[in-house]
């Protein structure tokens, strides 16, 4: 399938802050790819020099098929973006600010736009200044799907915005992104995890790596080895001789806990009797999102990759 | 097109409030223009009326700039499909409709309620638009675009205007050359600078729009501000002396051979108990040009004495016409400085500015209430008095942006001794100077007023403060009739002339220095 974001060897510094480093990422068609990673990891450098917001150092992006140096009006008529800290018009009404740009798209779709208000339950005669925060994003999301986006490009929509307004902006994204390819950035990966087909973990610039969602939740798993405690107990066991797919272990003279990063139902059981002789009970949990995240900031993803 | 008309609709819906606000300024300075208003106040310090609308209009600039500001990368409209040539068209647009068309037609109306005929006004005013938008609007445009917010945009514009100021000022507070008279006609390198201001405004403007990029362009217009500053201090006069030698070759003369100082300085002690410091230096300056019909005119002529590594400046002024081929020029003397110098020779250092026109018209008209056409863009009136005004005075109105260098007026028939009107006739009023020394404060049309001439001011004054004129105990009626002569497009000229072994002669008392 066709990417829809192509990037190759991306770099951007800001004076001396690398917050790009070559950074390869692939979104195909149809997508809906959520780009997580800590903070400072490039997330939104990344968005940004994908839009043509920042240029390039060196590398280079094709979103929709054109260098991103070279996205314009007619690239931005089918491309949506929404960032958290984006500075709407604040002094235009909900009413207004769609009105205002419903004749920069000639796709713009009334019927959708109408839908997207009445399942926002927008107001539409006030200001965009009074709004909430939530409201002011889903404001943003209906003036970004209107017009059926190729791609719609999110930088952290649901920070900051309470349940009930993730699950309708999520719902949103779901039901009116049918034809949109969706390039997210968050730390809310519970929301992410509930929509995404793909996932990148980027970190110092890079992406560490990027698969699908389906793949990564199955490869990742918590795993909990009993032993008896004696010679071949797991403090007594070579690290060093561990695999290094094995993240954060943490071992006492009886138990030892592991992320197994490249989880086989077949392969793993063997390892862990490979090193462990034969243990007590093998214990192996599929992890959430938020986990596998955390455990992947945490431990160094280069191990992981 | 329609993106233009669309973004400009925006526009003047966001800032309608603050658009409603500039219009009233327009009206109050229509108001303060008008005999309408109560106070004059607004005669004493005309600013006040005429400084609100253009600080205003600054401000719209901004704010419909910074709409859709280029800088910053949060702006919601970048990742929108804007079109570059249409935003940048809709904020053209909006500073033409929305700034300078009203201030267009409140030039007109003004100067259409003085009385001037609609073909000598609609020209000049839209030449004052023109250049307004050119000179200032484009340039703020362009600043409003590399800045992110007001409070940016307002520092910058301080701080371009301070430069500007100690630039412009710089030289005549080191006195490194004689201060010249801010009603002298700009020289070549103002235009310079203007032109300089123009086409880097106009260039950053279509750079950042086109590439919303505001980086390189900043440093560029750093760049441009620095050199245009440098420019101005060190603009050559030999280039600004060639241009107006270039343009005043019409006239089939040399000014650059026209005026020679004669090598000698005479000095008198002066007959007055008040003056007791300094003594009265006469100078003769030879020209070869006929000083008739105001065809050349002396600016300013100034000169600095050295000897034994102490230097003394004077100001000359009064110029007298003597006998063909010859002017006069007298000015105060230190009495310390020359005193133990006078029967010595010193070196004189002779700076002198003159102004050549041409267009010369000349006519004798009688004034009465009504305004009277002298020419296109002047026109003259009696005042009668008034329970202000317990006195009679003649009263001309320039067209602002009119080509008028010079007005003369003075009375015809006059008792008074001729060698006073001889003294009027050199001693020239000059009315306007062109648009480009008035704005931005004098947009409209520019009046000044002629004291009556039977009482002339000292110096020659004109363009009074009115109120002074009212305190003045006149007591005779103006005459209503007068020699009105007028020139136009002036071009100034600067000669230095460095002489040495000048003889300083102390004249008796008995003798006149004319």
């Amino acid at each position: 399938m066709t990417p829809v974001i192509s990037t190759s060897g991306l770099s951007k510094h800001f004076r001396k802050t690398e917050a790009l480093h070559g950074l390869n990422l692939e979104v195909a068609e149809g997508s809906i790819f959520g780009l997580i990673g800590p903070n400072g990891a490039g997330k939104t450098t990344t968005l940004k020099t994908l839009m043509n917001i920042y240029r390039p150092d060196s590398g280079r992006a094709t979103v929709i098929g054109v260098d991103s140096r070279r996205l314009g009006p007619a690239e931005f008529a089918r491309i949506g973006y929404v960032s958290e800290n984006q500075e709407l018009p604040e002094w235009m009404t909900v009413e207004y600010f769609l009105s205002y740009l419903k004749p920069f798209y000639p796709a713009w779709d009334d019927a959708r736009a109408a839908a997207m208000i009445r399942q926002f339950e927008l107001p539409l005669n006030r200001q965009l200044k009074h709004l909430s925060r939530g409201m002011k994003m889903k404001a943003a999301l209906v003036s970004s799907l209107s017009y059926r986006p190729k791609l719609l490009v999110l930088d952290e929509p649901f920070s900051g915005l309470d349940p009930m307004v993730r699950e309708d902006l999520s719902e949103a994204l779901i039901e009116n992104a049918d034809e949109t390819s969706i390039l997210v950035s968050s730390h809310d990966l519970g929301d992410i995890e509930s929509f995404a087909s793909h996932i990148g973990y980027i970190e110092n610039g890079k992406l560490r790596f990027a698969e699908e969602m389906a793949s990564l939740t199955s490869r990742f798993r918590e795993v909990e080895v009993t032993v008896e405690s004696g010679a071949n107990g797991p403090q007594n066991a070579k690290s060093s001789a561990w695999p290094s797919t094995w993240l954060r272990p943490d071992a006492t003279p009886a138990v030892v806990r592991f992320v197994e990063s490249q989880f086989d139902p077949e392969r793993t059981p063997v390892e862990i009797r490979r090193i462990f002789g034969d243990p007590i009970q093998i214990s192996v949990t599929p992890m959430p999102l938020r986990s596998i995240f955390v455990t992947l900031a945490r431990s160094g993803a280069a191990t992981a990759a | 097109m329609s993106q233009v008309l669309h973004i400009l609709k925006k526009d003047i819906r966001f800032l309608r409030n603050e658009i409603f606000l500039y219009w009233c300024f327009l009206a109050f300075f229509v108001w303060t223009r008008t005999e309408l208003h109560p106070s004059t106040i607004f005669l004493t310090f005309p600013i006040l009326g005429q400084l609100l609308a253009p600080i205003a209009a600054a401000l719209l600039i901004s704010r419909a700039i910074h709409a859709e500001a280029i800088p910053g990368s949060n702006r919601f409209w970048i990742t929108r499909p804007y079109r570059w040539g249409s935003l940048l068209g809709a904020k053209i647009a909006f500073i033409v409709l929305v700034l300078h068309i009203p201030m267009l037609l409140t030039s007109l109306f003004l100067v259409l309620l003085r009385g001037f005929p609609l073909s000598d006004a609609l020209w000049s005013i839209l030449l004052t638009q023109t250049m307004m938008f050119l000179v200032l609007s484009i340039p703020l445009a362009a600043l409003a675009a590399m800045t992110g917010g007001l409070g940016a945009y307002a520092l910058a514009a301080l701080a371009i205007a301070a430069t500007a100021f100690v630039a412009g000022n710089f030289e005549s507070w080191l006195g490194l050359i004689p201060p010249l008279s801010h009603l002298i006609p700009p020289s070549i390198r103002d235009w310079f600078v203007e032109f300089l201001s123009v086409v880097g405004g106009t260039s950053l403007l279509l750079v950042v729009f086109h590439n919303r990029r505001v980086g390189l362009p900043r440093g560029i217009a750093l760049v441009l501000l620095l050199f245009g500053n440098v420019a101005y201090l060190f603009f050559p006069a030999s280039i600004d002396g060639f241009a107006s030698t270039v343009v005043t070759k019409r006239l089939n003369r040399d000014p650059g051979t026209a005026f020679n100082v004669q090598p000698g300085i005479q000095i008198k002690k002066i007959d007055d108990p008040i003056i007791t410091n300094y003594w009265l230096a006469t100078v003769q300056v030879a020209t070869s040009i006929p000083l008739d019909e105001n065809r050349f005119l002396i600016e300013r002529f100034a000169a600095t004495l050295t000897e034994s590594g102490q230097r003394q400046t004077i100001e000359f002024d009064n110029p007298t016409a003597m006998d063909p081929g010859y002017l006069q020029f007298r000015g105060l003397v230190s009495k310390s400085f020359i005193e133990s110098r006078t029967d010595k020779r010193v070196r004189m250092h002779a700076a002198i500015d003159f102004l050549s026109s041409n267009r010369i018209d000349s006519q004798i008209i009688t004034l009465g209430p009504e305004p009277s056409r002298i020419i296109p863009g002047l026109q003259c009136n009696m005042d009668p008095p008034s329970d202000k005004k317990i006195y009679q005075e003649s009263h001309c109105e320039v067209l602002y942006g009119s080509e008028i260098a010079f007005v003369n007026i003075f009375p015809v028939g006059s008792t008074e001794a001729e060698d006073d009107i001889r003294r009027m006739a050199g001693d020239i009023r000059r009315l306007t100077h062109s648009f480009r020394s008035q704005w931005p404060l004098s947009w409209g049309n520019s009046q000044y007023y002629f004291e009556n001439p039977y009482y002339p001011l000292p110096s020659g004054r004109f363009g009074m403060d009115p109120i002074a004129e009212y305190s003045r105990n006149w007591d005779k009626p103006a005459p209503k009739e007068f020699r009105i002569s007028t020139a136009r497009i002036p071009y100034r000229i600067h000669r230095e002339i460095d002489l040495v072994d000048v003889p300083v002669t102390l004249l008796p008392k008995s003798a006149r220095g004319n």
